[in-house]
């Protein structure tokens, strides 16, 4: 069995109140109660919100003597004194004239740990001058206490020491938040054994309190012994590096040359995958090493399987919930131009319906917090200003991934709950981010043509006209100029602000000329039947040029560049001037050679927004 | 040659771009032309600015409608 008391005292009847000692203890109830973190068992853990004395002592009487408890994990976060010689814990009834008989003292507790006797016991302090509970050590440090068999082993940290007070910060007390990164995961304590015990996590929060000016944990560690049992070690077993070292060792030899010059660029693409991401940066290094074996499509396969494992371990940490869709995806589209062998195209569709798998549970996720809060689509950090441009990005390139993960995946059961999905999320996006449902680049004319086409496709009539009407009114009151694919960063702000004023002259470098959002928006209003809404504002985009590639096949869509193929340019006024001059002078668009090469060029569209995958409006 | 229209239905001359020697040779030929000169060149350009500008009209028919009043 394995009991947890948590208490956190806010409220004092004698003594100044505290802010966030009740969200702190709440927190690592609710976090050592969860199954994957800590698998204490809920009905002999309690939560104490500011309580007394007397409620603090009926919990000790409902849980130690139940018998049979192999962890015992009492957490106290509160105001704490040392006074004559004892470490009191100051609980809501506690006055400081009569601390012996109003506070609760470690002493007691020992005294009842000793007598109940768990296997392991746990006591983490998070209060002023938690060190100087080493004044009660004298009260277990005896031979008929400890060092026989069968006594317990305790273990106590004290997240300051005895003449130091403990921080709090907004998101909670300093050695709290030290203590949840390390049972959470956010920090590796070690990832060699499947559980931590409390002793090296508190010596590695006294590592992580090192920016928290003087506040030092403290720890001790009494009679010791056995398996350590605190909580379930997340990074167990998880050393991103490990895999794609495993990786790298079983390359086979035919190759391995290519692979010893590529291999600190290898290293940097995998590093990146959790962080600063480019799929093109990433694509580029892969293709590189793969040919050599492209003549051996199992050795191809099996390589490739190992890197999306190790990959994906990497992506699962990244901030980006859909990190992960993306890498498996772009590996996927990697192994395109060697799709003429059965054992690679399996390695694909694998690739991809896991892909569609990730974006499913990562809609699943943004659905939960756009309910929570509407707010949630925007940046967390550097937002603002910064929004305008890249939250309609972030926007057209979500739904779009949320469309066709109903396409990526071959369970009819997921299939279904993906566009299920898909369709909440318009509903959710046109509901609340209406104004921010707007073109910026022509980097969205890609996810355009796959919201449009995947939204149609589900029924959604109604959302397909208002998706198109707001994004083809954004296209004419910016008069067509659309930021470019490969705008650098440091002069969004300066296309932000031409756009304001409609004077584009100082950045015409940056503004798509031709670009593809008209093209898909011109093929979108023919596949919706609003032809005549878009030829009535056509005049406004007299002398627009756009154009389309169309490339020879989609077997080779997802290379930076493609040979052949043709780039067909348009202008309004002089080319086009309704829709149906568009439509009658259309080019042939060569169709995929199967579903699996459709799917993965849709993947190739959306990872690398310069091309659009044509066949879905033609 | 033919005139063009800009965007603001306003026709457009062409422009003769050459070096100054020429630009000088230029305006000596023209101060010295018959006097008829002038009115022909002018007559000529009247002629094309309202071909340009029926040329424009035709064009912005082809549109489902033509500025907001349309």
């Amino acid at each position: 069995m394995r009991a947890l008391i948590a208490v956190g005292c806010n409220k004092y009847e004698h003594e100044t109140t505290l802010v966030g000692a009740e969200h702190d203890a709440t927190r690592i109830f609710d976090s050592l109660l969860r199954q994957d973190v800590g698998d204490y068992d809920s009905p002999c853990s309690t939560l104490l919100l500011s309580p007394t004395l007397e409620e603090v002592r009926a919990s000790l009487r409902k849980i130690l003597p139940l018998g049979n408890i192999d962890t015992f994990t009492f957490y106290f976060a509160g105001h704490g004194i040392v006074h004559a010689g004892s470490f009191y814990m100051c609980v809501r009834d506690t006055t400081s004239q009569a601390l012996s008989l109003t506070a609760f003292s470690l002493s007691e507790l020992f005294r009842s740990l000793t007598d109940f006797a768990p296997t392991q016991s746990n006591i983490i302090i998070d209060a002023c001058k938690s060190g100087g509970l080493i004044a009660d050590l004298s009260a277990v440090l005896k031979p008929e206490v400890l060092g026989n068999d069968g006594t317990p082993g305790i273990t106590l940290v004290a997240t300051s020491a005895q003449d130091q007070d403990a921080g709090e910060t907004e998101l909670g007390g300093m050695g709290t938040n030290a203590l949840l990164d390390c049972i959470e995961g956010r920090t590796t304590v070690n990832d060699q054994r499947p559980a931590l015990d409390l002793a090296e996590i508190g010596r590695h929060m006294h590592s992580l309190m090192q920016g928290c000016g003087e506040q030092k944990p403290v720890v001790w560690g009494l009679n010791l012994f056995g398996s350590p049992g605190f909580c379930r070690n997340p990074r167990y077993g998880f050393d991103p590096a490990k895999r794609l070292r495993d990786v790298l060792q079983a390359w086979p030899s035919e190759g391995y040359e290519v692979l010893r010059e590529n291999y600190s660029v290898l290293w940097e693409a995998y590093s990146s995958i959790d962080s600063e991401w480019l799929p093109r940066d990433f694509a580029r290094i892969i293709e590189h090493i793969l040919p050599p074996l492209s003549t051996r499509p199992e050795a191809l396969a099996s390589f490739i399987e190992r890197l999306v494992t190790a990959s994906l371990d990497k992506a699962e940490i990244s901030s980006d919930a859909f990190r992960p869709a993306e890498v498996s995806a772009s590996l996927a589209v990697c192994l395109l131009p060697f799709a003429g062998s059965q054992v690679v195209r399996d390695e694909m569709n694998r690739l991809l319906v896991r892909s569609g798998d990730y974006v499913r549970l990562a809609m699943e996720s943004l659905i939960v917090d756009l309910r929570a809060d509407y707010h949630a689509l925007l940046s967390r950090h550097n937002g603002g200003i910064a929004d305008l441009y890249v939250l309609p990005l972030r926007i057209t390139k979500i739904l779009a991934w949320a469309g066709i993960s109903g396409l990526l995946l071959d369970n009819v059961v997921q299939q279904e709950k993906a566009n299920q999905h898909f369709r909440e999320l318009v509903g959710l996006i046109l509901h609340h981010y209406t104004l921010s449902l707007t073109l910026m680049t022509d980097a969205q004319a890609p996810y355009v043509a796959v919201i449009i086409t995947c939204a149609h496709k589900l029924g959604l009539g109604v959302e397909c006209e208002q998706i198109f009407g707001l994004l083809y009114s954004a296209y004419l009151s910016c008069h067509g100029n659309l930021a470019s694919c490969d705008i650098p960063d440091d002069r969004v702000l300066e296309y932000l602000e031409s756009r304001a004023c409609n004077d584009y002259s100082g950045i015409t470098e940056h503004v798509e000329r031709p670009g593809q959002a008209l093209t898909v928006l011109l093929k979108s209003s023919e596949l919706l039947g609003l032809q005549d809404v878009a030829n009535d504002d056509l005049w406004e985009l007299d002398r627009t040029s756009f154009l389309a590639y169309i490339p020879p096949s989609f077997a080779e869509f997802g290379l930076e560049q493609m040979a052949g193929g043709g780039n067909f340019v348009w202008s309004v006024g002089m080319d086009v001037f309704v829709v149906n001059d568009l439509i009658k002078s259309w080019p042939t668009v060569p169709p995929p050679r199967s579903e699996l090469e459709a799917k993965t060029a849709i993947a190739a569209s959306l990872l690398y927004p310069d091309r659009v995958a044509w066949f879905l409006l033609s | 040659m033919e005139f063009g229209v800009g965007k603001d239905g306003g026709v457009q001359l062409p422009q003769l771009h050459v070096g100054p020697d020429t630009f000088v040779n230029l305006k000596e030929s023209l101060a010295s032309a018959p006097p008829d000169l002038e009115q022909r060149i002018e007559d000529l350009k009247a002629t094309k600015t309202k071909e340009a500008l029926e040329r424009e009209t035709y064009r912005r028919k082809k549109f489902a409608k033509y500025g907001d009043s349309a």
